[in-house]
């Protein structure tokens, strides 16, 4: 009897990963990593003799990858659970999104501040790389679709290779000491907070998309495109347990953001609400209405002192140094109150 | 010769349900609690994700119908039956209403015959039925007696005073659903209980009849319809249990409504044997069909 090679089987996989601001090993916990590569081919019809095809008109190269899974609850050493005993972070799907989401959002606001303060570039480079903060072919989000409900799943799609996202390793025969336990994050995990009043949310789906531009540029030998960060926008729905009275009584803006365990995500601010969708039905057990939404996804979202706090975790007291001196030359010149919080936890850090 | 201690022993307790102590046949609770096996792209085939399933309690309570001495002092899983329908009649609203339940009824079973007469009905709950009362120190304050309901006890009214009613079988549901929710706000958090929602009860049952011929070509027309026409007869429907003592009535009635169905009729002729009707009834059972005990 033949047993299948182990090489086979998905479980096997580690997905590798450098994660931003984790030194050491990282891994992402996902239940499907999808790639496709797409080289789109036409035939080109030319005075050419024969009704054949001859000729052929070959589109440039481009690569997606979707990795989807269940936002989990981890217990690794990172929160002392010596599960493992080795120097390996694991983290989830909706843990690659707030890093790949806030990267580029970050990406958004410098890029603006930049064009202001040139002469300041170098300084604010060296911010952003010791926080971890710049942005490769691997972060490159298109779309994310983040599905609320008993269970919260997550669905990320790239533009980029799967390769570059991350090292498919097989784990070393013999190798014990790397190890986790999770268990899938649920509802009571969960908290939507859709505009500060008291929901009882039944389920809910926030889809951020991340408009780019592709450009082929001749000089480079390359086939695949240039991808420019352009847009970006979250929308998504939001079903609640309702009485009659909460009809009337949804508002017409509010805060969308989103948290998983301890994890925050932010989503925007004075969201407009869409369109509602009021059921009474005497089949369902309990009434529901469906409210969508469009926030305005705005550049400050992401650029908050709980995140300074992620981003400057990890770093070491010499680095925290830098970072704190740095940016006090950088805001000294530049019209940034918005890093002023950085700089605030810096220097309690460094305190 | 070594002797088991009474803890060991299920008749030396009793289960408090709704503040009351309740005399139980058998007890059976369930912790539900699901773990399953979620597999990941891990770096191993073995068991390192689990999704855990919302955690609710289940019941299933048994008893006779009994008559008990002295009245008002213990329930039996008959008075909860009712004690529950009597809630669930009206509409649940407010904190009031709600604080009155510590569980949802899943359905009940009631059996009556000339024989004997049993109520059983399966319960959840969102917290343990952790009043288990050990009662073995003496408390006479808790003295009783009883005795099981017999047929004699037990009044049908079913199709008025015509026919004469061997056995009967009702089946409780109560139509309700759990629900997960995700906390809306930061004021409050959720937790891995349900949320339930009561939505309806039906009651269907069973009733064997001792006729004669001529009364099941009556039976047979019983509700038959014409064009145009709704053809209800109306009967009051209900189930009384007597009971009563020197100082007064404390008989125990489920009123199921004034209206009856019958999907199926199924007459049985053997030799040596009473003329049956194995009648199915659905009822109209509905806010103004009161309960009382």
């Amino acid at each position: 009897m033949a047993i299948i090679d182990s090489r086979y089987v998905g479980a096997w996989y580690f997905l590798k990963t450098a994660l931003t601001n984790v030194s050491g090993t990282s891994y992402i916990l996902a239940s499907n990593v999808t790639n496709t590569s797409d080289l789109t081919t036409v035939p080109k019809d030319l005075i050419q003799g024969e009704a054949g095809v001859l000729v052929i008109d070959q589109l440039g190269r481009k690569d997606t990858c979707t990795v989807s899974g269940d936002a989990l609850i981890i217990k690794n050493s990172s929160n002392n659970y010596l599960v493992d005993t080795t120097n390996v972070t694991y983290k989830d799907v909706f843990d690659l999104l707030i890093d790949d989401y806030y990267l580029l959002l970050n990406f958004f606001f410098y890029s603006v501040e930049d064009i202001y303060n040139t002469n300041d570039l170098d300084w604010l480079q060296y911010i952003l790389t010791q926080l971890g903060l710049t942005i490769t072919n691997k972060n490159l989000l298109t779309s994310a679709t983040i599905n609320i409900g008993n269970n919260i799943t997550c669905a990320l799609n790239y533009n980029c290779k799967y390769d570059t996202k991350f090292t498919i390793d097989l784990p070393v025969t013999n190798n014990n000491s790397e190890d986790f336990i999770a268990r899938t994050a649920k509802n009571y995990d969960v908290r939507f907070n859709v505009d500060g009043n008291d929901y009882y949310i039944k389920s809910g789906t926030i889809n951020i998309k991340i408009g780019y531009s592709e450009v082929y540029v001749a000089n480079t030998g390359y086939q695949y495109p240039f991808f420019s960060p352009q847009t970006h926008s979250v929308s998504g729905t939001f079903e609640i347990y309702s009485i009659h009275d909460a009809y009337e009584s949804i508002p017409n803006e509010g805060n969308i953001s989103l948290l998983v365990g301890d994890r925050y995500l932010e989503l925007g601010q004075n969201s407009i609400f869409s369109s509602d969708n009021k059921k009474i039905d005497s089949n369902q057990s309990a009434n529901t209405m469906t409210v969508s939404f469009t926030a305005f996804a705005r550049l400050g979202a992401g650029i908050s002192q709980t995140r300074w706090a992620y981003y400057l975790a990890n770093l070491n007291p010499s680095q925290i140094y830098n970072v704190y001196n740095y940016l006090t030359q950088y805001l000294n010149t530049s019209n940034t109150p918005e890093l002023q919080p950085l700089l605030d936890y810096a220097r309690g850090k460094l305190s | 010769m070594p002797i088991m201690p009474a803890d060991y022993f299920s008749t030396w307790y009793v289960v408090t349900i709704d503040g009351l102590p309740t005399i139980l046949q058998s007890y059976n609770e369930t912790l539900n609690h699901a773990v399953s096996d979620k597999k990941f792209v891990q770096g191993d085939i073995g068991n390192h994700i689990v999704d855990i399933a919302p955690t609710y309690y289940q019941y299933n309570l048994n008893c006779p119908i009994l008559l008990i001495e002295p009245k008002n002092l213990f329930n039996d899983t008959f008075d909860l039956v009712l004690n529950f329908l009597n809630l669930i009649q009206e509409p649940i609203y407010g904190n009031a209403d709600i604080d009155q339940f510590e569980y949802v009824m899943q359905g009940a079973q009631l059996d009556f015959s000339t024989e004997s007469s049993n109520c059983s009905s399966t319960l959840e709950s969102w917290k343990a039925f952790n009043d288990v009362t050990n009662f073995k120190t003496y408390a006479p304050n808790y003295d009783f007696i009883a005795r099981l309901v017999k047929f004699y006890d037990v009044q049908f009214g079913m199709f008025g005073e015509n026919y004469l009613i061997q056995q009967g079988n009702f089946n409780i549901s109560i139509l309700n659903e759990k629900h997960f929710y995700v906390s809306g706000s930061n004021s409050f958090i959720g937790n891995q209980n349900p949320l339930y929602s009561i939505h309806g009860y039906t009651v269907t049952g069973t009733v064997t009849i001792v006729l004669t011929p001529e009364q099941y070509e009556v039976l047979k027309l019983y509700n038959a319809q014409s064009p145009g026409i709704f053809s209800a007869a109306k009967n009051s429907l209900f189930v009384k249990i007597l009971s009563r003592n020197a100082n007064g009535i404390y008989d125990k009635t489920i009123n199921l409504g004034d209206f009856m169905f019958l999907p199926t009729v199924d007459l049985s002729i053997s030799a040596n044997q009473t003329i049956t009707a194995k009648v199915n009834f659905a009822t109209m059972f509905r806010r103004t069909s009161a309960i009382t005990y």
